[in-house]
């Protein structure tokens, strides 16, 4: 069957992509795994961490094995929207007239790097909004699509808050995950440490090209997911909101703000990824609670109680897990 | 539908059923158990036909309820085999996209089959398996006492103690044909007599009845009520007397109680009181209340105490009216003849009527002694009447000790008994008892020594004598 076919390949993609960035990034499996299924599933991700984590290098590493066009855009307080996105110019044309022409900004790329884009202005950051949900770019009224399959992936860094400018929460909504790198153990500092003494540079090889990513997208998304497990879903999604009828201990006592739709989405979207990934044929409950919370920690806002009683967005999110019944 | 899944439902549907009809079995065995041991404990015996019945609807209702409890429907055994085996919702999606005809859900029906198929029936947990043992268990936990509680003894019902019936004696029997043979010769006026005569042939007749002691007791009380009614009715001394003492007239009140004590003697004395005593200007208001306090007397048929009284009220206001038009010795003579007019009237019927009263009062007395009827069942009005001849009348403190009555046996300085008068037939008047004891006593002595009486009623007028002769000093 073409599709036994199709799985076995999606299969294989994904374990060549994982060996490819293996051989430039040490230990963070979690983090690469939910990369691919962001990836596959066609989102954006937030990578969060202390700086020298592998942050970039993941990213880089990434565009290399997915054989993706990619761009780096390093955000800086005085970065102007018009630095991403691409501006029109005035030049001469051949036969020398003046001319307005569109110059495409970095934007324009699969694969796009936004380096801690918590630095750039909320003006800046709100040029990236139309792309990272559209996948276009208006410039002076004209609409220009960006390549497919497209893919922001931003990082920041959780200290040095002095002069960055917090994205704002419609933006963290168009993040499908939210990855945490932590500062790798000791035995994987001593890889890095080697490995690093060899080249900095990447030596991830290309295993598939962007054309392959659609069409694991497309497979993934036939996925089937039963009723009960997408009800779940949308309960532990409404169940973020502290305000709503028959909302959830847990939002009531900890939550200030609950997560958006777009949470559900993207729940069920990288489940059926995971499912795949994982070799089931359908997504499970196990999936959506695995992916709850690169999901929903950007996406919630906790209260000064949860504070108080030193829990983190992610231990609010296992409280919830346990709380809404199957 | 998948093999695999179809063997593991087939699989749960034979456990479903077999566990319904243990548990239907059990019900039915413990219903009948039940049913059992109550008869056992309560009835005594036992009804086969109940716990049968009782058995099998609860086999069949246990059987069915269960059957719908444990009915394996599709989703629930895809949920359980999902969460036995951990297979992620595999089952489920499965039975959920089983007419989908997608690529991707027909590789995960095939993936999900296989994995169904490498399970082994048997691998299947028990759930809540302690609650199927529970039933059967409960089951046999009565029906252990079933067989081995033996039937309840049952005891024949006891029956109330009866009260034994009355064993009349000839004795008793005699005495009251003697009470027959009393009333008959005796001078109880014609239209009482026949009514206590009757009472007591009843009386006589019944006695062969079989009765309990109280029964019979409680016959004779009504016997004696008839006997005592029936001459009251006759006697209009006693309501005479009470009518007249009503009044305000100390004349006529005096009058009225001479009347009660049914004493013929009396009445005379105390209307030669009156005629003594009375003035002129006392005449109206005698005869005014006088007339007043008889005609609110009812009168009884062939009385002539009511119709003396009366005529001598008329007598009375006669004079009064025309005491002005005469002289003193006019009104004299003229109270003097009402005066001998009323007791010519009144005297016999004083006589008629004491003569009912002793022969009631007697006849009551008797009748209590011969059934031996206890004091307190004699009705109240009865019993008091039964004190005195003529104590139906109730005299006034001061009276009591008055000296209206001379009776007594000794003399005027030694008097003993009480101050009763008896009846004297030598000379038709009531005399003090005193006085004719003896020759009472020689009488009746002679009566019994030829075997009038039985040797008990012998004793008994002896002993009654003897009292009589004893008596109380009179202070």
């Amino acid at each position: 069957m073409e599709t036994m076919e199709n799985v076995k390949r999606f299969n294989e993609a994904v374990c060549k992509i994982k060996d490819e960035l293996r051989r430039d990034v040490v230990g963070q499996d979690e983090i690469v795994d939910n990369v691919i299924i962001a990836i596959i599933a066609g989102g954006n991700v937030l990578l969060e961490g202390v700086p020298g984590v592998g942050k970039t290098r993941l990213v880089r590493s990434l565009s290399k094995a997915l054989s993706l066009d990619f761009s780096r855009i390093q955000f800086t307080p005085d970065l102007m929207p018009s630095d991403i996105t691409g501006t029109n110019v005035i030049e001469k044309n051949e036969s020398g007239n003046m001319i307005t022409t569109f110059r495409p900004g970095p934007i324009f790329a699969n694969l796009v790097l936004a380096d801690e884009i918590n630095r750039a202005t909320p003006k800046t950051q709100s040029a990236m909004l139309e792309v990272m949900q559209e996948h276009k770019v208006t410039v002076a009224n004209k609409v220009y699509p960006v390549k497919e399959p497209f893919f922001v992936l931003a990082t920041q860094n959780p200290i040095e808050q002095d002069g960055t400018y917090p994205l704002p929460e419609a933006q963290m909504d168009r993040f499908f995950f939210k990855l945490i790198m932590t500062f790798p153990k000791a035995s994987e500092l001593v890889d890095i440490v080697n490995m690093t003494q060899i080249t900095m540079d990447e030596t991830a090889q290309a295993v598939i090209d962007g054309s392959t990513i659609l069409e694991m997208r497309a497979l993934a998304s036939t996925v089937p997911v039963i009723d009960d497990v997408l009800n779940y879903t949308v309960k532990l999604v409404s169940g973020t909101h502290p305000e709503i009828d028959g909302a959830s201990a847990t939002a009531k006592k900890y939550i200030k703000y609950g997560a958006s739709p777009r949470a559900a989405q993207a729940l069920i979207t990288c489940a059926k990824v995971r499912a795949l990934i994982n070799g089931n044929y359908n997504v499970s409950y196990e999936d959506i609670n695995a992916l709850a919370y690169p999901v929903l920690r950007h996406r919630i806002k906790i209260n000064y109680a949860a504070v108080n009683d030193r829990l983190s967005v992610d231990d609010v999110i296992g409280m919830l897990i346990k709380e809404i019944k199957k | 539908m998948s093999e695999g899944f179809l063997k593991i439902k087939k699989r749960l549907w034979i456990k479903a059923f077999v566990k319904s009809a243990v548990f239907g079995l059990s019900m039915s065995l413990l219903t009948a158990s039940a049913i059992i041991l109550m008869q056992k404990l309560t009835a005594g015996s036992i009804n086969a036909l109940q716990p049968i019945l009782f058995g099998a609807a609860a086999l069949l209702i246990g059987f069915g309820i269960m059957l719908l409890i444990l009915y394996p429907k599709d989703k629930r055994i895809a949920k359980r085999l999902d969460e036995q085996f951990a297979l992620g919702e595999k089952t489920q999606t499965m039975l959920e996209y089983k007419n989908d005809g997608g690529d991707m859900t027909k590789i995960q029906r095939e993936d999900t089959n296989n994995r169904l198929l490498a399970i082994l029936p048997n691998a299947l947990k028990e759930k809540r398996l302690v609650l199927h043992i529970i039933a059967p268990v409960l089951a046999v936990a009565i029906l252990i006492p079933a067989i081995l509680v033996p039937l309840k003894a049952v005891t024949p019902p006891t029956t109330n103690e009866q009260e034994p019936d009355y064993n009349v004696t000839d004795w008793q029997k005699a005495a009251v044909t003697e009470l027959i043979e009393y009333v008959q010769n005796s001078k109880l006026e014609e239209v009482p007599k026949e009514a206590v005569l009757l009472s007591l042939n009843n009386l006589l007749t019944s006695l062969d009845t079989p009765r309990t002691t109280s029964e019979l007791q409680m016959y004779v009380i009504g016997i004696i009520v008839d006997v005592n009614n029936a001459i009251d009715s006759s006697n209009t001394y006693n309501e005479i007397a009470i009518a007249l003492l009503e009044c305000e007239n100390e004349y006529i009140k005096n009058l009225a109680a001479a009347i009660g004590s049914l004493q013929a003697i009396t009445v005379k004395n105390e209307l030669d009181h009156i005629k003594s005593k009375i003035e002129k200007d006392e005449l109206a208001d005698f005869a005014n209340t006088l007339t007043a306090s008889l005609t609110l007397i009812t009168p009884v048929e062939e009385d002539a105490m009511l119709p003396s009284l009366l005529k001598f009220a008329e007598d009375y206001a006669f004079i009064s009216q025309n005491m002005d038009s005469y002289s003193d010795s006019w009104i004299s003579n003229n109270i003097s003849g009402a005066h001998d007019t009323l007791y010519e009237g009144i005297s016999i019927e004083l006589l008629n009527q004491y003569e009912n009263d002793s022969v009631r009062k007697y006849v009551i007395r008797r009748l209590v002694e011969i059934f031996d009827i206890p004091d307190d069942m004699i009705p109240e009005d009865v019993k008091i009447s039964l004190g005195t001849i003529g104590g139906d009348y109730i005299y006034d403190e001061e009276d009591k000790d008055s000296n209206l009555n001379t009776g007594g046996y000794g003399n005027a300085d030694q008097l003993f008994g009480s101050n009763d008068t008896v009846y004297d037939p030598e000379t038709n008047t009531h005399v003090s008892y005193g006085e004719i004891l003896n020759a009472y006593y020689a009488k009746v002595k002679e009566q019994l020594m030829a075997g009038s009486a039985s040797d008990t009623l012998s004793e008994f007028i002896d002993a009654y004598f003897s009292s009589l002769y004893d008596g109380s000093k009179k202070d």
